[in-house]
């Protein structure tokens, strides 16, 4: 049995490599990503076993998906397949300071587009599972992946499961007012709440003084047990300092900051949520800061949206903090 | 696909009682029937609070929550006007309401938010049946703090014909409007759901028939054959 679900759509990534721009690309590396997906890849990677839960299009891109998923260590078996619909794909051009990176959806008409509520055997899904995952990327899709989402978590709350979301917010996805209304509506299913600052101005027109006031008017708005903020401070494409602080009963956990070189930052906010929900998983706050940035920390080192970390390297980060060759 | 301006719905209303003697209570029915239906597919898994106005919105409003009761589903109703003042179908559908024991309160007029608050806040869904397609300005008190509260609340929300405070004929918000997830409008979309801006508004729409004989529209056919008309 899993200790952990996610729930979301998953891609077929094409980036063209060297720092080309896609006018100019005569070839595309490959990779798979998607925000739960990768959640459940760096779950997996750090000792859990997950799954990760979808609608795909039985084809060759829907195999490549699943095969990828199977390749990190996730189980797909609960995945929904259908012969309808296809498998969205997006394009990311790697930039260098001045010019930042950027990605190109192509993902209308996706299979998880067209699910319904009734779709997904949640209590079947949920049997010996502990944690259910979701990001706000899912509802953004459509008004049928939004009212399966909250499905989704009122099912794990009943099968007395502990449940999370990843607001993060996509512009290209929705308005913000939508995301509000439908954010909202999610919030009442959930535990642990991750976000940036800004995307939780741009949802919930929160704003604080200070991230420790986000947190805390978070906490309060939200009948939620944990708020974490990343924090990213990006003066160079390639340079980062990469950080976050956890919210609970009223006390701020904070963990160390990494300056992180940066091979390829997709995927990071997802490894950093499953570091959190790993030392959630033991009840312990501070753990699953230290683990969640770590992870990430590493993860930005990585290329793909796949956290292709170990447990026992994001430990020995912890241990020592020093970027010795290991031998 | 049709859309209809508020005068066409009206129009359209008329002519299906007066020319082909469907009584307006037969309407009114298979509206709140078909949204009934459209929300257990969407899905309830919890209690669902049935806001109504004095006017045939919430008289639709009525025959959601006998349905919705019917289908074993928890149901609330919250009458934001005094009965007495309900009249003809609307006030009809209220009777039965009453005398089914279906949950009902009528919160007073000096509205204590507080107590609208919890009432909204553990709901799996709202349906909002205040105010319909006829609605020329901006909702008056206490109508305005309803509509906050039942944004404000973490609940879904299903509007019944359109979001109420939305002007049905541009699509924009007239005052304090409703944000719905889910709009189920009667017979055809409203012209005012063309303006793309709307969406923010009534979330999907769905479209709720009503068995209305197809030698209605062939017979009216000019009326309804500009889309862009005005009443």
């Amino acid at each position: 049995m899993p200790d952990a679900i996610t729930f979301g759509e998953a891609m077929v990534r094409l980036s063209p490599p060297n720092f080309r721009r896609l006018e100019q690309a005569r070839s595309l590396d490959v990779q798979v990503g998607g925000a739960e997906l990768n959640t459940a890849v760096a779950l997996a990677r750090l000792g859990r076993s997950s799954s990760w839960v979808s609608r795909l299009t039985r084809n060759p891109l829907g195999q490549l998906i699943a095969n990828h998923a199977r390749e990190a260590g996730v189980a797909v078996d609960q995945v929904v397949w259908t012969n309808e619909d296809r498998v969205g794909l997006y394009f990311l051009e790697f930039g260098a300071a001045p010019r930042a990176s950027s990605v190109l959806y192509d993902r209308r008409g996706a299979a998880i587009a067209s699910i319904k509520p009734g779709t997904i055997d949640w209590p079947a899904v949920f049997a010996g599972a502990r944690w259910f995952h979701v990001t706000g990327i899912t509802p953004a899709l459509s008004t049928g992946a939004a009212d399966t989402t909250r499905e989704g978590l009122q099912a794990a709350r009943a099968a007395g499961m502990r449940t999370s979301i990843d607001l993060n917010y996509r512009a290209k996805l929705w308005s913000q007012a939508d995301a509000g209304k439908w954010m909202t509506a999610l919030m009442p299913s959930c535990d642990v709440l991750i976000t940036t600052e800004e995307d939780a101005a741009r949802v919930f027109g929160i704003e604080g003084e200070n991230y420790e006031d986000v947190a805390t008017q978070l906490a309060r708005r939200f009948p939620v047990q944990v708020v974490a903020i990343t924090l990213r401070e990006n003066p160079l494409v390639w340079k980062n300092s990469w950080t976050a602080i956890a919210f609970r009963d009223g006390k701020i956990y904070r963990t160390r900051s990494y300056e992180v070189e940066i091979v390829d930052r997709l995927g990071a906010g997802d490894c950093f949520a499953a570091g959190l929900i790993h030392g959630l998983l033991d009840d312990d706050v501070q753990k699953a800061l230290d683990f969640g940035v770590a992870a990430s920390a590493i993860k930005h080192t990585i290329p793909g949206d796949f956290a292709w970390i170990s447990r026992e390297e994001v430990e020995a980060l912890l241990k020592s903090g020093e970027l010795r060759i290991s031998r | 696909m049709m859309f209809l301006t508020c005068h066409q719905s009206r129009e359209l209303d008329r002519r299906a009682i007066e020319e082909f003697g469907i009584p307006g209570i037969m309407l009114m029915e298979n509206a709140g029937r078909g949204m009934a239906e459209l929300l257990l597919g969407l899905g309830v898994n919890g209690r669902v609070v049935i806001c109504c106005g004095k006017g045939n919105n919430g008289g639709d409003g009525f025959v959601v929550a006998r349905w919705l009761d019917a289908r074993g589903v928890a149901v609330r109703v919250l009458l934001f006007c005094d009965p007495a003042e309900l009249t003809g179908d609307a006030a009809t559908n209220c009777h039965i309401v009453q005398k089914s024991g279906i949950s009902m309160a009528v919160p007073p007029e000096s509205l204590d938010e507080e107590v609208l608050r919890r009432e909204l806040v553990d709901a799996d869904w709202i349906v909002d049946a205040l105010f319909g397609s006829g609605l020329k300005g901006p909702v008056r008190p206490p109508y305005d703090r309803i509509i906050e509260a039942i944004n404000a609340s973490p609940a879904r929300i299903f509007a019944v014909d359109i979001p109420s405070g939305l002007d049905s004929d541009n699509g924009l918000p007239l005052g304090a409007t409703v944000r719905a997830h889910h709009t189920a409008t009667i017979v055809a979309q409203k012209q005012g759901f063309t303006a793309p801006a709307s969406r923010e508004w009534t979330g999907e729409v769905h479209v709720i028939e009503l068995g209305l004989p197809r030698a209605l529209f062939n017979a009216n056919a000019a009326l309804f054959s500009n889309p862009n008309a005005v009443g």
